[in-house]
């Protein structure tokens, strides 16, 4: 059973805000909610998809996550510590475990380095003899399809495929339990992203992994992921099994964010339910439900009180008056 | 089909080279598509197809040098624009032809007003006065569905969202009702729902005003959902012509039901994805014969060295792959005689 698997990471609450300054002084003016009372849990060796339009914080929980920006409220429990609190010096030790694919294959490897010493980089502080180190190295090359004997070639010479097939080789370096994977496929053409799609899946298996997924290729996300969480503004709007969510999905947001995915099927050609509207400045949302500028289906109530993420079924949350059923 | 006897624009053979230090590029190597009036058609690739090289040609954008046009010809109703200068052009760029980039924020200009840009875009090829400029700029604007025209005239592109910036840009395209609209990989850089938003946009404004669109893109879905036609591009050249439903449902050549089945989806939840091994051929250094045989599963003998040809099946479905159309031919040959 999949409840019984043990929780890797259990974020509770997580809030981050970022402050804006104007003026001669730098005075702070107001406060980006770019996340804003967050929760979702990953067990190990699950996938977990987070899905929203750019700008909802999807990148930004991420970075929260490997502490990468301090969390400006809320719990992370990471293998049953709170690592929310901790200092970057108590972090240290934690941060193997916890590992991050970016997206742009182009700008996150280093051009003056050659893609063997951007892996040995990661391998340094454990310990190895250098003898070992190139051994790894050259595991680590193969593992995700590499051949070691290009170990001394630049990132230029590479195609953006295989550069992130690096980048999953350098995620692996330290043996991590927990890999975020952030838009680790939108750089890449369709036949490569099947490619390193596959190969995420097959290492999942392989170390029993964890991926926090991030994307907003919701075909990719409900492809790869066990869970789902949509995000909206800074808020989980929605969070189920994928297969529920695809099939019942019940926040309207959800719902048109599917319906909006162009089908690769000109039988099933269809006009896009398209939303009215961009997404609102997160500097100040609307009180209520941040969601009630664009959604078809707002009520009086949504736009006086927000909701809190109600149950419907079994493990599917939703943010919605709609659904609580009065 | 009555349009493909005279089509709008009709691309013949375009062979487009970019000559480096030591090699050089053949970006565009033999490619031929028409568009018919009205018609919306996709050229789909991955990049490095050599898609948009030979979209821009077509405006006379690809610059000469490095770039150098080796053979072939680019019919717009019916005359050639090729050779023609950078005045004779200017007729036809913008008023005839218009082009929407990818990135909207970097095609607009940031020290300018959207009012002053898509202004300027009218003033070149026609005298208005003052008071009917703002007019009309005022009801492009309302037609591609930006609220309070009036009010966004005088926006800088850096105070409006991705998705208006897009539709400020098909607005300028549309300003002087060009007959045809080359769009390359316009949605790109938008979120789905937005996307959604310009898509039905192109098509509402195409249905009133019976333009053609050229529309570029890699993603599949989109075209799916929009195409008439589709040119299916791999290293420079066309694998595969048809309109959508034959592409999508019975395509025929490795390439293309390659990519369609490296989609990923619900429906595959569960079992690997299919993937096309190896990466797109540098197009300094092809590999003989057909570019896609390193990578293709049918690949037989013959596919290293001779360069294939276009295979007929008919309705206007074409298909660069004798393997698989001699595959084909032999299991009907078989069926016949087994009656």
């Amino acid at each position: 059973m999949e409840t019984d698997r043990e929780t890797i990471l259990k974020v509770e609450d997580l809030k981050k805000y970022f402050p804006v300054r104007r003026g001669f002084f730098q005075k702070i003016s107001g406060w980006i909610k770019a996340v804003d009372g967050v929760d979702f849990a990953i067990e190990k060796g699950h996938s977990l998809g987070l899905v929203g339009e750019s700008g909802c914080g999807k990148s930004t929980v991420a970075r929260v996550i490997l502490k990468l920006l301090e969390p400006d409220g809320g719990n992370l429990i990471f293998k049953g510590r709170n690592i929310a609190t901790l200092s970057p010096k108590e972090m240290q030790p934690l941060r193997k475990e916890m590992q991050i694919i970016f997206q742009d294959p182009f700008s996150s490897l280093n051009p003056r380095m050659t893609i063997g010493q951007s892996i040995d980089e990661g391998l340094r502080g454990m310990g190895f003899s250098k003898k070992m180190r190139t051994d790894r190295r050259n595991e680590l090359l193969e593992m995700v399809g590499i051949s070691s004997r290009v170990a001394d070639r630049y990132p230029h010479e590479f195609s953006g495929g295989q550069r992130q097939r690096v980048g999953v080789a350098r995620a692996l370096t330290v043996n991590p339990s927990l890999i975020i994977c952030d838009e680790p496929v939108s750089a890449l053409d369709v036949s490569i992203q099947a490619q390193i799609i596959n190969l995420l899946k097959d290492l999942q298996k392989q170390f029993d992994l964890s991926y926090l997924f991030i994307s907003h290729d919701l075909n990719v996300v409900g492809y790869f992921s066990d869970r789902i969480a949509v995000m909206y503004l800074g808020r989980i709007m929605e969070y189920a099994e994928a297969d529920e969510l695809f099939k019942r999905p019940l926040h309207p947001y959800t719902s048109a964010l599917l319906s909006a995915v162009p089908v690769p099927d000109p039988l099933r050609k269809k006009e896009l339910t398209a939303l009215g509207g961009d997404v609102p400045s997160p500097l100040d949302p609307p009180p209520g439900c941040r969601f009630q500028g664009r959604c078809p289906q707002v009520e009086n109530r949504c736009r006086e009180k927000e909701i809190e993420l109600f149950s419907v079924n079994k493990g599917h949350l939703v943010r919605c008056w709609k659904t609580t059923g009065n | 089909m009555e349009h493909d006897n005279n089509p709008l624009l009709s691309v013949q053979d375009l062979k487009v080279y970019f000559h480096g230090r030591d090699d050089t590029a053949r970006a565009v190597d033999g490619v031929s598509y028409n568009v018919g009036k009205g018609e919306t058609v996709c050229l789909v690739g991955e990049s490095g197809c050599g898609k948009t090289v030979s979209a821009l040609t077509v405006l006379g954008l690809v610059p000469q040098p490095p770039g150098e046009i080796v053979s072939g010809d680019v019919l717009f109703k019916g005359k050639s624009i090729l050779g023609l200068k950078d005045e004779e052009l200017q007729h036809i760029r913008g008023n005839k032809i218009a082009m929407v980039f990818q990135e909207p924020l970097t095609s607009l200009n940031p020290v300018f007003t959207i009012g002053d840009q898509i202004a300027e875009a009218i003033q070149v090829h026609e005298d208005v006065d003052a008071k009917t400029l703002i007019e009309r700029c005022v009801r492009l604007l309302r037609d591609v569905g930006i609220a309070s025209p009036e009010q966004r005239l005088k926006d800088y592109p850096h105070q409006l969202s991705g998705g208006q910036r897009q539709r400020v840009m098909i607005a300028m395209a549309l300003a002087c009702s060009p007959d045809l609209i080359i769009a390359d990989e316009p949605t790109t850089a938008l979120d789905v729902t937005v996307q959604a938003q310009i898509l039905n946009l192109l098509r509402t404004i195409q249905k009133k005003v019976s333009m053609s669109i050229l529309y570029i893109t890699h993603d599949l879905g989109v075209v799916a959902n929009i195409a008439d036609k589709v040119y299916v591009m791999y290293s420079g050249q066309i694998a595969e012509q048809g309109n959508t439903e034959q592409i999508f449902t019975q395509s025929r050549h490795p390439y293309t039901r390659g990519l369609l089945a490296s989609l990923p989806g619900r429906s595959q939840r569960g079992s690997r994805l299919h993937s096309i091994p190896g990466t797109v051929p540098n197009p300094s250094y092809k590999p003989a014969g057909c570019p896609f045989h390193p990578r293709c599963s049918s690949a037989m003998e013959t596919c290293r060295s001779i360069p294939p040809e276009m295979c007929d099946y008919g309705n206007g479905h074409l298909s660069r792959c004798p393997v698989i159309y001699e595959l084909e031919l032999e299991e009907k040959n078989r069926e016949k005689r087994g009656n």
